[in-house]
């Protein structure tokens, strides 16, 4: 959709126009996956058990993967090794 | 409880290194007496300023919480948490002595950076800060009293 619009000489048709006015050049989970982009990785231990309730899963309290917590890498490491501390101190449960 | 003995070369050794912090978090049972458990706790102060030559930098109580699942038939336990200083390679005395103690459920050490301050290793931890956050929106505001901290 973007090539389109770079591409001015090319003839756009109406319908075409009208679609792209409503549906955005964005991907839908983009808003979602970036929630999390500002955490820092001082932030996560394994005390705060509401801020990793977030990431975990509610059927299987599994931690969700990279694509769906919207961290960055460094913060994704810490993350799942708070989790095992959490769950060895019995704060969190293990997998049901 | 069982008392380990240190050779006269460790303790000579000791002093030339440099001690580390470290986190230590006790869980006794649910059924454990009050008395027993700060009888238990200022021996093992005790074992870690006077034999070990360490430091108590923050000592907090965490209350009765309830367990995400069961350990060795408890659902509830009382929390400790403990900020140290001490040397690494008597640690593992301190373990052996904190083992042999039947009131223990778990017990846990964890290294803390070298960044990290003094300054900010006295202060509260997370977990009693949000403690004490949730029980404001509850009850109101409470004012923390020198009777509510935790002493030895």
């Amino acid at each position: 959709m973007k090539i389109l619009k770079d591409q001015t000489n090319l003839p756009i048709s109406d319908i075409a126009k009208k679609v792209l006015s409503i549906v955005g050049t964005q991907s839908v989970f983009a808003k979602q996956n970036s929630r999390n982009a500002d955490i820092k990785k001082q932030a996560i231990t394994y005390m705060d058990i509401q801020l990793l309730k977030e990431f975990l899963t509610d059927s299987s309290r599994k931690i969700m993967g990279m694509r769906h917590t919207g961290v960055k890498e460094e913060v994704q490491q810490m993350l799942e090794k708070h989790v095992q501390i959490a769950r060895f101190l019995g704060l969190l449960p293990f997998l049901k | 409880m069982a008392i380990s003995i240190i050779k006269k070369a460790q303790l000579s050794k000791s002093n030339d290194v440099v001690s580390k912090f470290y986190e230590m978090i006790l869980m006794f049972r649910s059924n454990a007496i009050t008395h027993d458990m700060h009888s238990d706790l200022s021996s093992i102060m005790s074992m870690i300023t006077v034999r070990f030559g360490g430091k108590v930098l923050n000592s907090e109580y965490w209350g009765l919480r309830p367990l995400a699942y069961e350990i060795s038939g408890n659902k509830k336990s009382h929390y400790y948490y403990f900020t140290i200083s001490i040397n690494p390679d008597l640690l593992a005395n301190l373990k052996s002595l904190i083992l042999n103690n039947q009131n223990l459920i778990r017990h846990l050490f964890l290294s803390i950076d070298k960044d990290v301050s003094t300054s900010d290793l006295k202060s509260k931890s997370v977990m009693l800060k949000n403690l004490q956050r949730d029980m404001e929106k509850e009850m109101g505001e409470i004012v923390f009293n020198e009777s509510n901290i935790f002493k030895i």
